[in-house]
């Protein structure tokens, strides 16, 4: 069998940009918005004054996570018994600040005997994946990958 | 702080509680433009209450 031929086709497509090798210069600032973002819902948008989004993103989390908590939904703690439960506390973790005010409503603990309880959990969870959509979507904003 | 009272919602309820929260989110984040914000979010909603809704209609049969 013939060996596959070593010589590119082309020697421009060898030139490597030297853009690609040093990071961009706002990459930090981005991390930093996205991180904003991901600790206080919405910050990551109003950081770079894009308003509505920051207020949406603020309001959806917000009563996502009121609705499930007091729903007395599952707020997923790190002593987790299997994986399920390890994946629902990443879930959760991605309301960032939330957790703890979904963890300070929720005084009496879950109940997911009810559907009710059921529904909440689904929402907390809802709220942290939403989150950590929005603090993705910060961050790609400040590269300028924005929508 | 206070212990807030209870929130009780039926299924469809927490459903479209749902819906409408995401399809909002997604439309502020998705679109730019207020119009094409509108249009997103009605479609998204549509989208979801009608999947939901035929979901539901489809698993009946095997629900008890």
């Amino acid at each position: 069998m013939n060996e596959p031929s070593q010589i590119p086709a082309n020697d421009a497509t060898q030139a490597t940009p030297s853009t690609n090798a040093a990071p961009a210069p706002g990459e930090s600032r981005a991390v930093a918005f996205g991180i904003a973002g991901w600790l206080l819902p919405g910050l990551g948008h109003a950081l770079q004054r894009m308003w509505g989004r920051a207020l949406v993103v603020f309001f959806a989390v917000g009563l996502l996570v009121y609705a499930g908590a007091s729903m007395r939904g599952n707020v997923f703690t790190r002593q987790g018994a299997d994986a399920f439960d390890t994946l629902g506390y990443i879930a959760d973790m991605g309301t960032g600040g939330f957790y703890l005010f979904a963890r300070a409503i929720e005084t009496k603990g879950a109940d997911v005997s009810h559907a009710d309880g059921d529904y909440g959990t689904r929402l907390l969870a809802t709220a942290g994946v939403l989150n950590l959509l929005a603090a993705l979507h910060a961050y790609e904003a400040a590269r300028g990958h924005k929508a | 702080m206070t212990p807030v009272p209870p929130l009780e919602l039926t299924h469809f309820q927490a459903f479209l509680l749902f819906a409408v929260v995401i399809s909002v989110a997604f439309g502020f984040l998705g679109r730019r433009r207020p119009k094409d914000r509108v249009k997103y979010i009605l479609w998204s909603l549509f989208l979801f209450l009608l999947v939901g809704i035929g979901v539901g209609w489809a698993m009946f049969p095997f629900s008890r």
